[in-house]
């Protein structure tokens, strides 16, 4: 026995200090830094105008903005709101005919991009569209001034068009919330003496508010988001006004400092999302799964039911894509010349791009977070996913300024240090597109891949790790294998979501470089609808992929439903 | 076989030697029941209790001259080992007739040694660091 | 040593003690079981022996290597030690053979694969090699959990609850299973357990530990039973009578008779009895305490008899007796005590150890639901 007074240390050991995930932590602080950056400058170039245009901005456009912005909310908003919960109350509650092709059709407008129906009826509502044409063949009228017929190209044309291609996040919400409420509740609230109707509003929707609420919210970010349709309807909201001072006045400044206002206006949306979601909690008790009571309708209610239904799709999918269509076969040789296949390969490839990275950073913080559950990571990460909030138009600023800023300083370095002028590196590049992609889907990806790993038992991780398995090894043969199918859906729903990105892909590309999106939003707004059309229907079509996704997973999500219905 | 290893020393000479002695005795006793000298062994498990009971009156006695501040705590805990030194003894009566009480006399003096006597005065000996041995 | 050695491990979540300075060995070969009550502190003991939280304070020791203190952390893969959880956590994603060659890692393959075939063999799992976790029940996942945990042939094996999961039936075949596989590997293992009887059929010694995360006491499972130095630990095992009194001339009175106790005279103490202490004679013979019959209660083999003290005014008691015993309601008997199993305790003891709902609420109301 040898007389030392202390104890063997084992091989590989660490000192606490140096622990062996630092490494996940730092990554993790990194990754969030870096996210948060874009949001970061926008913050800090509002502060620090170099001339004064906030005073000529308040004494000229703000009041617009504001006001322009707020209706568009409010408008969208409501439309959503009775669109969304109607259609989801008819779909699980009620039983008619089409039901079941209805549940999953009144998903197909989130295929839409805003601004391709808003191109697409523009075309067939303006006045030489055909259906005044054919209004005026009617009616014998020759000149505009004989008959009123709506402006299409008006904030009221926005709001139907972002209500149309918007609706299925409010329905898919609500849906789901009224799938997990208890049958017995429901029951119980009947057999008190309340008819379906009366349940409803008493029971039903007041259980499926926080639900509904989450909707809405995602709802108006994406309507602040929304740049093309505003842009060409010409509806001054802040986005468009980011836009206009921006590039029209000159003014990174006056466009941080609009940014920036409207972020207020997105602080209170995540903040209602954010507090929606924890009271959801609360809501979710029972896991009964049982078919629900489905009111079996008939008459004149199972009409109004079918047609409450069927004009959402109608008007948001299926008439838009029967137009793209056959657009599309008419013009093909036209819009293949348009270097339509250069196009999608910049798409393509620039979406994959960003699909693949934003999984892997996904992955990496998720399982970051997974490893080492501490507080500074969970804030950072919540940081790093802020972007999905943020408006296009408004990352794209803070985007261009954070590179530009960058840019400089490498400039600056190399020209001291070397005498090398490096110009801009990193401005308007690919890069830059990808990093706008990456900061705005990121939560996209990091969400669904938490999610998912939240549902493997912590025991997994420690049977592999006492197995011999270090935590890279674990991640690489547990959790991957086992989290596959969420990696595949992150990673297309940030592709597709990238295929129709359109303000910061519009601000950030390279000079004369056009993805999909860019070049349907440069055509269609110069009324080439025939040479966008293959474009716009390409963009539908990968449009539909996470739908089909979306449908497959509520159906998969109450298995006593479905075989109640299958039987 | 056990060995008092370097985690299980207080690093503290009086004490130490005494719990060496234990150890020392405890595989004696196994040593002799797997040799089947069964017969022999109760005499020497009564030698390896009397030994325990004047350690514990040893190291109680040094702790309150050092001013030990938890020396109740400890003779309490010394105290209630009483019992299952009587079955130490009960089981040593039993080994010649009975191959389980064996075992369990195998088991337990290792048990009562590492854990109840020596484990349990660990407790003290970041305090036996500041006096001089 | 070889096996496992904890010294002095206290443990915090917040101003949450779970852990107080609480010490162990098991030496290979020999199984530990830590008994106590949920929330305890026992399942972080597992977890910090496994590497799988950092210490705060005191030591893990595996085969005399520090593996883990205030400042050293072997992270787990680096341990050498199997672990079995409660929900056996086999990965869903690769087959029964699979997954037992998973922590056979600088083996090759071929040879894994034999070792593990072995393994299952062992088990009695060896048919069922092909086959993923979802196919298997309970028990076969059970079998194949254990076989990888032990395949690596690792130095300390943790079992975390690792009965809880199966039905009655099965837990007691599985039980016996467990335990020849573990004897005849040769393996240190620590059990975290709430399980009472579970632990008296497994460990060789069982470690009591209290609500407050303090070791309370340690013993063969026969001292736990038939020595508590504490009443939590006299409470674990199901449900007690209990009297107050003051010692007096070294003993305690109670409405069944004197219990002896080494309590300094005037100290208020408590007095527990358990149902199989009781004893039931017909009433003629004038002798003990008369009670009165006020229900019974089948339990599978025993019956458990409710009586009354003081010719049905006084306390209720609870009698175990053998089932072929037939009590009618109000019937009398005369009570006595077997002194075996009855134990006192000083009232004033310290009340810490008191919280001992967790553990006794099940069976009182196993009772009523025989009873009703």
């Amino acid at each position: 026995m040898t007389a030392t007074t202390t104890a063997k240390m084992a091989d590989g050991a660490n000192r606490v200090s140096l622990s062996w995930f630092n490494g996940w932590t730092i990554g993790t602080v990194l990754v969030a830094m870096i996210a948060v950056l874009p949001i970061a400058a926008v913050v800090y170039i509002s502060m620090t105008p170099s001339d004064d245009i906030w005073q000529h901005l308040v004494d000229t456009v703000l009041g617009l903005y504001i006001s322009t912005t707020l209706y568009l909310m409010i408008g969208v908003g409501l439309g959503t709101l009775v669109i969304g919960v109607s259609t989801a109350w008819l779909v699980s509650m009620c039983r008619f005919p089409g039901k079941r092709i209805f549940e999953w059709a009144l998903l197909l407008p989130m295929a839409m991009p805003a601004y391709v129906i808003a191109y697409l009826y523009t075309d067939i509502l303006e006045y030489a569209g055909p259906v005044q044409a054919m209004l005026r063949d009617i009616f014998g009228w020759t000149t505009k001034r004989e008959y009123w017929f709506p402006e299409i190209r008006s904030l009221g044309g926005a709001i139907s068009m972002l209500t149309l291609v918007l609706y299925p996040y409010v329905y898919l919400l609500s849906r789901a919330a009224f799938m997990e409420q208890s049958v017995c509740v429901l029951e119980a609230s009947r057999v008190l003496g309340r008819g379906p109707v009366r349940s409803f509003f008493s029971v039903a929707l007041p259980l499926a508010r926080p639900s509904i609420i989450i909707g809405i919210s995602l709802v108006l970010m994406e309507t602040l988001n929304d740049f093309g349709t505003v842009d060409f309807f010409a509806v001054s909201t802040f986005t468009l006004g980011i836009y206009d001072v921006w590039l029209n006045m000159n003014n990174v400044a006056g466009a941080a400092q609009l940014a920036l206002v409207l972020l207020a206006f997105v602080s209170v949306l995540v903040l209602s999302e954010r507090f929606a979601r924890r009271k959801k909690k609360f809501h979710h008790t029972t896991t009964t799964y049982r078919a629900l009571p489905g009111y079996l309708l008939q008459g004149r209610a199972k009409t109004l039911a079918i047609l409450a239904c069927a004009l959402p799709v109608l008007f948001g999918f299926v008439l838009p894509a029967g137009v793209l269509a056959s657009y599309s076969v008419i013009h093909f040789d036209v819009a293949m010349n348009t270097d339509f296949l250069d196009h999608a390969f910049n798409s393509l490839m620039l979406s994959s791009l960003a699909a693949g990275l934003a999984v892997a950073i996904g992955i990496f913080m998720a399982y970051g977070v997974r490893l080492r559950n501490e507080r500074l990571l969970k804030v950072m990460v919540r940081l790093a996913s802020l972007g999905y909030a943020i408006p296009g138009a408004v990352l794209a600023v803070g985007v261009l300024v954070t590179l530009g800023t960058i840019d400089n300083g490498i400039d600056g370095f190399m020209r001291q240090t070397f005498n090398i002028s490096t110009g801009l590196l990193l401005s308007g590049t690919i890069a830059a597109v990808t990093f706008g992609y990456l900061v705005r889907f990121l939560a996209l990806s990091f969400g669904s891949i938490e999610a998912s790993l939240g549902k493997i038992t912590p025991s997994m991780d420690g049977a592999a790790r006492s197995l011999g398995h270090g935590a890279f090894s674990t991640l690489q043969k547990v959790h991957l294998p086992m989290i596959r199918g969420a990696i595949l859906t992150a990673s297309m729903m940030v592709f597709v979501d990238c295929m129709k990105e359109l303000p910061l892909t519009v601000i950030l590309r390279p000079f004369n470089f056009h993805t999909l999106a860019t070049f349907v939003h440069q055509y269609a707004s110069d009324e080439q609808l025939g040479e966008a059309s293959l474009a716009a229907l390409s963009i539908v079509g990968f449009g539909i992929l996470p739908v089909i996704i979306l449908s497959l997973a509520i159906s998969r999500s109450r298995p006593g439903h479905e075989q109640g219905d299958e039987a | 076989m056990v060995e008092l290893s370097e985690d299980f020393k207080l690093q503290y000479e009086a004490l130490d030697s005494d719990h060496q002695k234990l150890v020392e005795m405890v595989n004696e006793i196994s040593g002799m029941l797997d040799e089947g000298c069964a017969e022999d062994c109760k005499a020497k498990v009564v030698e390896f209790i009397n030994f325990t009971k004047a350690h514990f009156a040893r190291e109680e006695q040094l702790l309150t001259k050092s001013g030990y501040p938890n020396v109740e705590n400890h003779s309490r805990h010394h105290k209630a080992l009483d019992k299952k030194m009587d079955h130490l003894l009960e089981f040593a009566s039993m080994v010649t007739v009975n191959e389980l009480a064996c075992d369990s006399l195998k088991k337990e003096l290792v048990f009562f040694v590492m854990d109840d006597v020596i484990s349990s005065d660990l407790d003290f000996k970041s305090f036996l660091e500041n006096i001089p041995s | 040593m070889k096996g496992l050695h904890i010294q002095g491990l206290s443990h915090s979540y917040g101003d949450n003690k779970v852990l107080d300075n609480a010490g162990l060995i098991v030496p290979a070969g020999e199984l530990v079981c830590m008994l106590g009550p949920s929330g305890c502190g026992k399942s972080t003991l597992l977890r910090l022996a496994a590497g799988l939280e950092k210490v705060q304070h005191g030591k893990i020791i595996i085969d005399d290597v520090t593996v883990g203190s205030a400042d050293v952390h072997l992270p787990p893969e680096k341990r050498h030690i199997g672990l079995m959880f409660q929900d056996y956590a086999l990965f869903p994603h690769l087959n029964v053979i699979d997954n037992v060659t998973f922590g056979l890692l600088d083996m090759a393959p071929d040879k894994a694969r034999l070792l593990a075939m072995d393994m299952l063999t062992q088990v009695g799992m060896a048919a069922q090699s092909d086959k993923f976790p979802h196919m298997l029940s309970g028990g076969q996942q059970q079998r194949v959990a254990l076989a990888r945990a032990l395949a690596p042939e690792p130095k300390l094996l943790l079992l975390d609850e690792p009965f809880s999961g199966l039905d009655t039936n099965l837990r007691e075949t599985i039980r016996e299973e467990t335990l020849s596989v573990l004897k005849n590997s040769g393996v240190a293992t620590l059990m975290v357990t709430h399980d009472p009887e579970e632990a008296m059929f497994m460990a060789d010694r069982i470690k009591i530990i209290g609500a407050n995360g303090h070791i309370l006491q340690a013993g063969r499972p026969h001292e736990i039973y038939y020595h508590p130095t504490h009443e939590f630990v006299a409470r674990l095992f199901g449900m007690m009578n209990r009297f107050e009194g003051v010692a007096a001339d070294g003993q305690v009175e109670t409405p069944l008779g004197a219990v002896a106790t080494d309590l300094a005279d005037g100290t208020p103490a408590e007095v527990l009895i358990r149902p199989e202490g009781v004893i039931l004679g017909t009433s003629d013979n004038n002798q003990g305490t008369t009670v009165e019959v006020t229900s019974s209660h089948l339990m599978g083999h025993d019956n458990i008899v409710r009586v009354r003290l003081g010719n049905g005014e006084g306390e209720d008691l609870h009698v175990r007796v053998h089932h072929t015993f037939e009590a009618e309601l109000k019937e009398s008997f005369s009570c006595r005590l077997d002194h075996e199993y009855a134990f006192v305790f000083p009232l004033d003891a310290e009340s810490e150890y008191t919280n001992t709902e967790l553990m006794d609420a099940p069976t009182s109301e196993e009772i009523s639901a025989a009873g009703e």
